[in-house]
């Protein structure tokens, strides 16, 4: 029910910036000449656009209803939940709330911004306030401010990321500048966000159990590596003036990707954006898709167009576009390089690869490595096996776990002076063994009964199967 | 290069009461004491008030534990509740240095250890509440603004003296160093001590022996843990007994003509009593005051307490006159085991704390070299880890190579350093199972 509704949302702008599209088409040309110069000045802005847009949402009926939507500070088992998660503008008008419907949690909201306003008078920021098991943490971009009440017992950092991404993803609907626009015109911030509540819903449930997310990487699909490099010069050599960028992915995981043009890459955080973005979205399987969606760590304060178009079940091509007009090019591209796949009969490869993908640490062939964690410190990428036992049979375990692997690498980190070279940690469930250097960081989880040789030794040999496997993630 | 760090600094400290002030207008009566005076009444009174909107605000989620701390940009702040109505607010300035790209000053956010800052906090109110009592036990026998006045005399001293950007480790573990001594030496000291005992209660029954240190090691004591420990940390952290005996800067509280304690720094008379009989402190143990003694010979300090009421009745000339015979001859040998101590510590750099005891072990001098500020705030993550029960064993190789061990095994703490920069990780792990093997044998066999 939810799914179709959003659909419909987004199936309304596609076609809007389509018939634009249409309209437009006599001037092709112009498009073709406006070439390389990629300065926020050729992204289009869509502020008046957008704007327009809130007149109808608003009287659109109500949003879907949500879980816990019924709770707020007068039912107890509101303050229960383990995690909040809250949106406000500086002004304490309510945006967002995890659970809970955020108008009925105005006056909480309301204190929430007082809270930080009152450290903003001495022209200080709030951070973070511990009580007990509870952490409050605060984060103020201009004109929102986000909060976290956890008492999950995540270090305070962690958290700061969780609401780092949260508001990357708003920007991503919207554009900085349009979230400034918006509040200068005093609109309901609300009725422009309408749906995004879902994509917010699921990303906080995402950053709470994704390791590519907590490693600030992008995980890569296990595929081999003569295959790999076929399917990415099939995207470099398909292109045209307005791509900047192609990305071939399955699920959340990269197969390849091609920067087409002398541009800075697409950081971890955008990538992650755009990959919940899609698989949040049912309909984008149905059809090609055409949408604006602004990278914030590319350019925060206009749009790129994405052509999205999944080739096969799992496998979903993304053409990123400086261009609004461009979608018939892109789609031509794309026939082409569906076309290339099966040409270079690599499509059933692909496809055995993705249903493929999950591997064990028993893959691996090293003694007593209960799990791991593997990061490329220069292309951001990583890899990790699924949970095996005693990981896999129970979900807190699993949890657990996480909360660790959080912790550590938030010691290792996120601090002046680091990372660590090595970091090795026992406790009683576990041993987790650390290497950092400037190439990768490695984190081994063992038994901790196991010894120390043992465990550096499988160290050893773990990062020797890494090195040499080169199907595991991407060269 | 040298980056110009601005270290952390004392913001400000408040002890305020919520049930006071409670009319608009009149919030400023809650406070009991402010420093630095120097900030204006207006900005106290709003520190007190966005204190307590942060407890109430935290009491919705953890009604048990409110705001413990708060951390903003430029301070971190820590918030106590030792007394029903009665909060402490310690606010740190965090430290600011020439960090990041573009050579701005930025404040360093994560310096400021949380478990530090309480101890801290803890340590001025345990300060107070030895020497004075509790606060409002003190309002209900005279007003609050005697407290207030009492305050000002009592604390401001204190809080002036603490240095703000100098406490580390050795401050949240808060231990006592332990004179390991051998059986004979042990049992004369406690037959000498058992002696003066036994012949001053037969007529004073509230005469009691404390405790005996040499230097800044603990012998014996016959108090309670928590109370060794803060009269321990008074003699050696203020009065500085031991090795800083001849430091300028000492504290030390004596009782005025009113029977008020007040700070005075200490002389160098290096035996007798420490304060006359006429102005000797009183320390509430155990929920009543009692008179605290200390009496020195050389490098040995005693300890006694007893009853104000009868202390007119105790003999000064008679009890240092029995102490000098017995102690006399033992300081000696107590020279030659301290020195013993000190030669095992030379080859290693460690830290050894046992929770049980509160005994602490390390040949590292607080705020000394070895422990630059990098390794300090690592040792402050690991023992925040111990602490929280997320780890029992940590092995850290650094940046600048230096390798950090560290251990916990049921109640005890064990970190020790190595600058072996081309060691591995088995190797590393072998030197320390030399050194605990050394340690452990040095500690209990002799």
């Amino acid at each position: 029910m939810e799914d179709t509704k959003i659909a419909e949302n987004k199936t309304t702008t596609t076609t809007t910036t389509m018939t634009n599209n249409d309209s437009n088409s006599s001037s092709n040309s112009e498009i073709d000449n406006s070439v390389d110069n990629l300065g926020g000045g050729d992204i289009e802005d869509l502020s008046n656009y957008i704007l327009s847009k809130i007149d109808e949402s608003s009287t659109a009926t109500g949003r879907p209803a949500r879980k816990y939507s019924e709770q707020d500070t007068s039912t107890p088992e509101w303050f229960d939940h383990k995690k909040h998660f809250f949106i406000l503008s500086f002004s304490g008008k309510p945006i967002y709330s995890r659970y809970g419907d955020e108008v009925a949690l105005n006056t909480f909201m309301a204190s929430l911004s007082a809270m930080s306003s009152f450290v903003e008078s001495s022209n200080d920021e709030l951070r973070y306030i511990t009580a007990g098991n509870y952490q409050f943490v605060f984060i103020q971009k201009n004109p929102l401010n986000l909060v976290c009440i956890a008492n999950t017992g995540e270090p305070y950092q962690m958290i700061k990321q969780q609401l780092e991404y949260i508001h990357a993803l708003i920007i991503s609907v919207l554009t900085q500048s349009n979230i400034k626009a918006v509040f200068e015109a005093k609109y309901d911030l609300r009725d422009l966000l309408g749906g995004t509540d879902k994509y917010l819903d699921n990303f906080i449930h995402q950053t709470n159990s994704d390791f590519s997310i907590l490693l600030n990487s992008v995980n890569c699909l296990r595929l081999n590596n003569n295959i790999r490099n076929s399917i990415t010069n099939i995207l470099s050599n398909r292109k045209c003036d307005s791509l900047l960028f192609s990305y071939l992915i399955s699920g959340n995981k990269l197969i390849s990707s091609v920067k087409h043009k002398k541009t800075p890459s697409l950081k971890s955080q955008d990538i992650h954006i755009v990959m919940n973005y899609v698989l949040s979205t049912s309909s984008f399987r149905e059809s090609e898709s055409w949408i604006p969606i602004c990278l914030p760590n590319y350019n925060n304060t206009g749009f790129l167009h994405l052509y999205i178009c999944y080739l096969y079940a799992d496998v979903c091509l993304l053409l990123f576009s400086n261009q609004a007009e461009s979608f018939y090019q892109l789609s031509e591209i794309k026939t082409m390089i569906s076309k290339d796949l099966e040409q270079e009969s690599i499509v059933d490869e692909l496809n055995r690869s993705v249903a493929l993908h999950d591997y064990t640490t028993s893959f691996t062939d090293v003694p007593n490595l209960l799990h791991f964690l593997y990061k490329n410190r220069s292309s951001n990428y990583s890899t990790y096996p699924i949970f095996s036992p005693p990981y896999s049979i129970h979900k807190k375990e699993k949890k657990r776990l996480f909360r660790l692997y959080q912790h550590i690498i938030n010691h290792v980190n996120n601090s002046s002076n680091k990372p660590h070279k090595y970091y090795y940690h026992t406790s009683a469930t576990e041993t987790i063994i650390v290497a950092i250097s400037n190439h990768h960081e490695l984190y081994a989880t063992f038994s901790p009964l196991e010894t120390k040789k043992n465990v550096f030794e499988s160290f050893t040999l773990l990062l020797q199967w890494i090195t040499k496997d080169n199907s595991i993630i991407i060269q | 290069m040298s980056v110009p760090i601005v270290e952390a600094s004392l913001h400000y400290f408040v002890i305020f009461c919520s049930k006071l002030g409670q009319k608009e207008g009149t919030e400023h009566e809650k406070i009991l004491f402010f420093y630095p005076p120097t900030i204006n009444i207006g900005e106290q009174t709003n520190s007190v008030g966005i204190s307590e909107a942060y407890v109430l605000f935290t009491k919705q989620f953890s009604p048990n534990q409110p705001c413990e701390f708060i951390h903003t940009k430029k301070n971190t702040l820590a918030l106590l509740n030792p007394e029903e109505d009665i909060w402490m607010v310690l606010s740190v300035n965090n430290p600011t240095g020439i960090i990041g790209k573009d050579n701005k000053r930025e404040y360093i956010e994560d310096e400021v250890d949380d478990i530090i800052l309480k101890k801290t906090i803890q340590q001025i109110y345990q300060t107070w509440q030895t020497f004075n009592g509790s606060i409002m036990s003190l309002v209900s026998k005279t007003s609050f603004e005697n407290v207030r006045k009492r305050l000002e005399s009592f604390i401001k001293p204190y809080i002036q003296q603490i240095q703000f950007d100098q406490l580390d480790l050795f401050t949240s573990l808060d231990g006592i160093k332990f004179l390991p001594l051998n059986k004979n030496i042990y049992l004369t000291i406690f037959g000498y001590i058992n002696s003066v005992d036994l012949h001053f209660q037969s007529t004073l029954s509230s005469f009691r022996f404390g405790l005996v240190l040499y230097k800044d090691n603990l012998i014996l004591s016959s108090l309670e843990q928590n109370e060794t420990r803060i009269l321990y940390n008074y003699l050696i952290n203020m009065v500085k007994v031991g090795p800083d005996i001849n430091s300028s800067n000492t504290m030390m509280v004596k009782n005025n003509s009113n029977n008020t304690p007040i700070w005075q720094t200490k002389g160098i008379s290096r035996t007798g009593f420490m304060i006359q009989k006429d102005s000797l402190p009183m320390v509430w143990l155990g929920g009543k005051p009692q008179a605290m003694i200390v009496y020195e010979q050389k490098d040995t300090f005693l300890l006694f307490l007893i009853d104000p009421s009868d202390l007119p009745e105790l003999l000064f000339e008679e009890l240092s006159s029995s102490l000098v015979q017995n102690f006399e001859f033992v300081n000696l040998t107590l020279e030659q085991h301290y020195a013993k101590k000190a030669n095992f510590d030379e080859q290693y750099k460690y830290i050894y704390f046992n929770q049980m005891n509160l005994a602490i072990r390390s040949p590292i001098k607080p705020r000394g070299p070895e422990l630059n500020k990098e390794t300090m705030k690592l040792l402050n993550e690991i023992h925040a880890d111990f602490e929280g029960g997320l780890s029992s064993e940590i092995i850290v190789k650094t940046q600048q190579d230096r390798w950090i061990v560290a251990k916990k095994i049921d109640f005890r703490e064990f970190y020790i350093m190595f600058d072996n920069k081309n060691s591995s990780i088995l190797e590393i792990n072998e030197e320390v199972k030399n050194a605990t093997t050394k340690f452990f044998k040095f500690l209990f066999t002799d």
